[in-house]
Parts: C-alpha cells; structure tokens; sequence
C-alpha cells in the first residue's frame, strides 16, 4: 500500500471517559476502495472509534489523517462536507420528513445554496435543489426504495430505515462510508438485501468501514478486519486470519464463543 | 403530474385566500380593522417563532422584546428625520443584528435555560427603556412618530395599514415556505429531530440554530417597525411579558413548525382576547378583570391544546385529512408500535460502550418534557 492510496489514517488515538480509556493509542489506515470491518466485544471501543472518526468525538490525543488532511478537531458537518459519510447504529432518521426528504439531506453536503437564495427561489437554489433531487432519487432506486418515496420516513419497517439511512449517506456522495452496526436487529431477508447492496457499492470502488459486534456479517463481505478489544487493536488481517487469531477467540471467548458470533443471529 | 396538479389546487386556494383578504379591509369598521391589522403583525411574529421553535427546537419568552427592538428601532430613526421607509427596512435588520449577538451566548443555553435567557432579554430591555429617556422617550415614550411614506404613497388610514401588514405578511409566509422546503429547510427539520444526525449530514448545527434565532427576531422586528407606524406612538407598556407568552400560546394553538398556522394561532388568540376585553370591560365590572381573564383563558387554552391536539389547530386538521386520504399502503404489515420495541430492543443491545449521551432535544410539543433521544 502506498500512500496515495491511503484514504483514512489513525495514528495512536486515544480517547478517555473519567478513569476509563475507551479507545487506546488505536492506529490503523484504510485504504482507497477497501471494505474494511472493524469488530469486537460489547464494549471493545467501536463506538467511540466510529466517533472519533465522524466527528462525534474528538481524541484526547492522537491524529486522524483524511485524504491528507488533518481532521481530528472537525465538526462533524464540516467532515460530511469532505466526503465522510456515516449511519448511525440507533437509526437515525428525520421523523416528520418524507422519504425523498431524508435523502435529500444528503446532499447538504456537496450543495452550497444558502437562507438567503432559498427564500427569495434564487437561481442557484433552484439549480441545486433540482441536482440534489435526482441523486436523491437516484440513491433511493439504488437501495430499493423509490417506490416509498412520499411516504413519512418513520412509517418504514427497521430493515428500510437502515436502507434509507444508507441512501442518505450514498446522496451525500460520500468518499467515506461508516456503518455502525447496519445489520443489528435485521430479519434474514433484510440482511441478505443489505449484504447484496454493500458488496455493490464496495464494487463500485466506495471505501466503507463496517463497525459490527456480529462476526459473521463481517467476516462475509470485508477484505480485512481489525480487531478491538479494551480499546486497543488486538489483530488485524484478512477474514481467515482473525477467525484463527488465538487473541481474537479468546477477547470472544468471555462474551460469546467465536462459533456462536459466526452463525446467523 | 398529480404534483402539478397539486401545485394548481394550493395555487388557486392561495389566490382565493389572498383576494379574500384584500376585500375584508373594505367591509371592516376602524376598530375591526385594528383588529384585523394586530392579527396580520402577530402573523408575522408568530411565523418566526413558529420557525424557531418547530424548526430549531428553541422556545422564546422574550419574542416581545424584539418585537419592542424593531419598533424602537423605526421610531426612534423616523424621529431623527430618516424617511420612514430607512426607518421600517432597518427595523428587522437591525433587530437581527441584535438577536444574533445576543444569540452567540444564549444558544448555549439548553430547554428551560435559553427559555429563561430570552424573557430575561425581555427584562432587560423593559428596565433599559425607562433609564434612556433622551434616547428612547423612557416610560413616557415617544410620539409624533411622523406618518410611514413609501415613495409617493402616504400611508395613513387603517385600510393603508391593513393592506401594508397583510402584504409583508404574505411576503413572510412565502419566504418560510420556500426556506422550508429547501436545502437549509431540509436542514432545519433534520436538526428538529436528530441534531447528531443532521450534522453528521453536514449541517452546522450551531450555526443553524443563530440564523434561525436571528431570522425570527427579524420577523419580530418588522412587525415592530409597521406596528409603530400604525399607531403614532410608542412606550414600553407596548411590549409586557405577557405579549411574549402570547405569541407562545399563539404558535401552540396554530400548530407548532406549520406554516399556515402561524396565521392561525394569531386570528383565534386575537380575537379571543378582542372578545375577552370587550367582556372585561363593560361597566360596574372591576378594571383588572380582562387581565385577570385572559391569563385564565389562556392557560385554559394552553392545556386543552396540549392535552388534545399537540400539533395544534392546523396539525390536527392535516392529520384529520391525511386519515381521509388514506391509501392502502405498501409498506409494512408490523404496526409502528411493533417497530418501536424492535427499534429499542436493538438500541439497548449491543451498545454498552455508548457515547453522545447527553444528547437531549427539546422539540417536544409540550415544551416543558426534554427528552433523551438517540443512543440510550
């Protein structure tokens, strides 16, 4: 890996609450176009690292290098704009917006048009509103939810929900996608359609990171998955590598058994 | 099509509407019509609150007060001999000005606390006012507020006025609906409900929230700036507390973030305390009785709309027609109560490393519950 392809780079972050260092000197680097999974045990850090990385949180020390730019003190929306996309585990949608709406917020983030030009209907906003729409349109047809268009956004089942969060995220045209736990609380069905989009979107060259407490979602569609636990990275490396780590089956082994985090909840 | 065909009916209905009001001027008598203006000013007021409390999740006690800072704004400039339009223009401009400095620190302030930070805005500029009276006239006040002129145009009679209001206030109504369905609307709504989610989206927040707060004083202030025209003279027994909660109660009643109720909640409430004056005031009754009554029926008002209809007067009557309209949808058979446990039961697993959890929002209709929302 050379290091134009790097994408995003941590470098010994570390993050505390009170007395409990929840991410600890955690480096890793993702690179242009890979799917990478990051997992560990209830309480491993994942969260917070998906924060620090959103910009939810900032480190107490440590640098988060993105497309070669220093971001560890970024607002979030201020990282949306440089192409850092994010769903949230705990669905995260705008209630009381139609579905095409909640898309569309997306493309807050590459769209310029302000209060001002959007009150008096000036030009520009109208020629941004119409680009914006046929993204968002075009990121719903891509997760399958054209035909829910007009509806309130809550009034979608959770599978839905967790897609519409991902058509939000893909209108926003990110360079970066986080995906905190997307397969939590999924029926089979839902998590094959959700498995089949993100292998899609990996094909289409999109970088996703993949944050999941559930092994085997991960293990099926990631290049390479690293491996938290007590907020340090214990292992890193391919699918068939972490699944034989000795580390990472015993980090498992208090919690659940690595066999029973492999097959399907 | 069907949205073209859509666009046509709110067309016509907004055409209808507007020439409606247009004509009610020319059949109202001059204490009607003072009526009829106050309702178009509150309007305004009210759609700017409405926009920050439905949008921005803000309450404002001291709504009032910039109200009070566009009018003094125009009189005292009318006063020193700027033409009257300077005057009017700079109201919502300078008031926008303030609130946005006065913002910058308030905004900190969560729920009940930027509540309080606002009425004590309010409370300032009540105690400041009598102390400047070179200034602002003090408790006396000013008067002789030169006649409002708009080019060529004198406007003076109550008719003059009640086209002027009803003008800018539709000028309003179509600035919030544009905004509302745009980009920074978008934004906005997104803030109401998830603001982790909507910066996460790339919405300044922060920022949103100061433009939102300033826009809605703006609104106050040239309501302030016609207001002072309209009647000649100006003191601060114009702007009490009181009025602040009315316009409260006014965004409540209409319905909360609704555009048209805005207009709403301004008619009922002021006619219902045009009707409760008029009460209060009939002889051999005691003077402080339409006081008295109207913060009783007030309060009354407030809980009834709050126990039975939150959404408000105009948030009710679109569920009520959305119930009409209902299509068979194609969605789910899992009814939404089914979803929420699903959703809850996924949110508290598999999180014990959670962190954002001091994240509350205060949109909640009642105004007084902060709920916790997001991660648990």
């Amino acid at each position: 890996m050379t290091k134009a392809d790097v994408l995003l780079e941590a470098k010994e972050l570390v993050r505390s609450f009170g007395g409990v260092t929840a991410v600890d000197s955690v480096s890793f680097s993702v690179a242009e176009g890979e799917l990478r999974g990051l997992i560990g045990p209830n309480g491993a850090g994942k969260s917070t690292l998906f924060h620090l990385i959103s910009g939810h949180l900032y480190p107490d020390k440590g640098n988060l290098i993105f497309h070669g730019h220093r971001i560890e003190r970024k607002p979030p929306a201020t990282r949306a704009k440089m192409g850092i996309s994010i769903t949230f585990q705990a669905v995260h949608l705008f209630n009381g917006m139609t579905v095409l709406e909640n898309a569309m917020v997306g493309g807050h983030a590459w769209t310029r048009h302000e209060w001002v030009e959007a009150s008096f209907r000036l030009p520009r906003h109208r020629r941004e509103e119409r680009v914006i729409k046929e993204r968002a349109i075009w990121a719903l047809e891509s997760v399958g939810l054209d035909r829910f268009m007009d509806l309130p956004a809550e009034s979608l089942p959770l599978g839905r929900q967790r897609a519409l969060q991902i058509a939000r995220a893909i209108c926003s045209m990110p360079k970066l996608l986080l995906l905190d736990e997307p397969a939590a609380g999924l029926r089979g069905d839902e998590r094959r359609d959700l498995l089949a989009l993100l292998e899609r979107l990996h094909k289409e060259g999109l970088t996703m990171i993949l944050v999941e407490h559930d092994v085997g979602f991960v293990t099926h569609i990631a290049e390479k998955i690293t491996v938290l636990d007590r907020g340090r990275v214990i292992a890193e490396g391919t699918p068939e590598e972490i699944r034989h780590d000795p580390l990472v089956i015993s980090a498992y082994l208090g919690t659940t058994t690595s066999d029973e985090a492999v097959g399907i909840r | 099509m069907t949205e073209r065909m859509r666009s046509v009916v709110v067309g016509t209905t907004v055409v209808i509407i507007g020439l409606i009001t247009l004509a009610i001027p020319l059949v109202l008598s001059s204490s009607n019509l003072e009526i009829y203006v106050d309702i178009g000013l509150f309007t305004i007021v009210v759609s700017g609150l409405s926009l920050l409390m439905g949008f921005a999740g803000q309450v404002s006690l001291g709504q009032a007060a910039f109200y009070g800072i566009g009018a003094y704004t125009a009189a005292i400039m009318a006063v020193h001999k700027w033409p009257s339009l300077v005057a009017l223009i700079a109201a919502p401009i300078v008031t926008a000005a303030i609130a946005f400095l006065i913002g910058i620190p308030l905004l900190r302030l969560k729920g009940h606390a930027l509540a309080f930070g606002t009425l004590a805005v309010q409370l300032i500029l009540l105690a400041i006012i009598p102390e400047t009276p070179s200034f602002t006239g003090g408790s006396i006040g000013l008067s002789a507020i030169p006649p409002l002129r708009i080019g060529p145009l004198a406007i003076s009679s109550g008719k003059d006025y009640a086209y002027l209001v009803w003008i800018v206030a539709v000028a309003v109504l179509i600035i919030t609906r544009n905004l509302t369905r745009s980009r920074p609307g978008r934004g906005l709504r997104a803030m109401a409900t998830t603001p982790s989610g909507a910066s996460a989206t790339g919405v300044q927040v922060e920022s949103y929230k100061l433009r939102d707060f300033a826009l809605s004083a703006a609104y106050a202030g040239i309501a302030g700036g016609i207001y002072v025209f309209f009647i000649g003279y100006i003191s601060p027994d114009a702007f009490p507390v009181m009025l602040s909660i009315e316009f409260v109660i006014m965004v409540v009643v209409g319905g909360i973030g609704t555009i048209s109720g805005a207009f709403v909640g301004a008619a009922v409430i002021t006619i219902i305390s045009q009707i409760l004056t008029s009460l209060g005031t009939s002889p051999s009754l005691p003077p402080q009785l339409p006081t008295v009554l109207s913060l009783g029926v007030y309060a009354v008002i407030l809980i009834a709309i709050l126990r039975l209809i939150p959404s408000g007067i105009v948030g009710a009557l679109s569920e009520l027609w959305k119930k009409t309209q209902r299509t068979p949808s194609a969605v789910s058979s899992r009814s939404s109560e089914e979803r929420q446990e699903v959703a809850s039961a996924v949110d508290g697993a598999g999180r014990t490393d959670s962190v954002l959890t001091g994240e509350l929002q205060s949109r909640d209709a009642t105004m007084v519950k902060e709920t916790s929302t997001g991660q648990q």
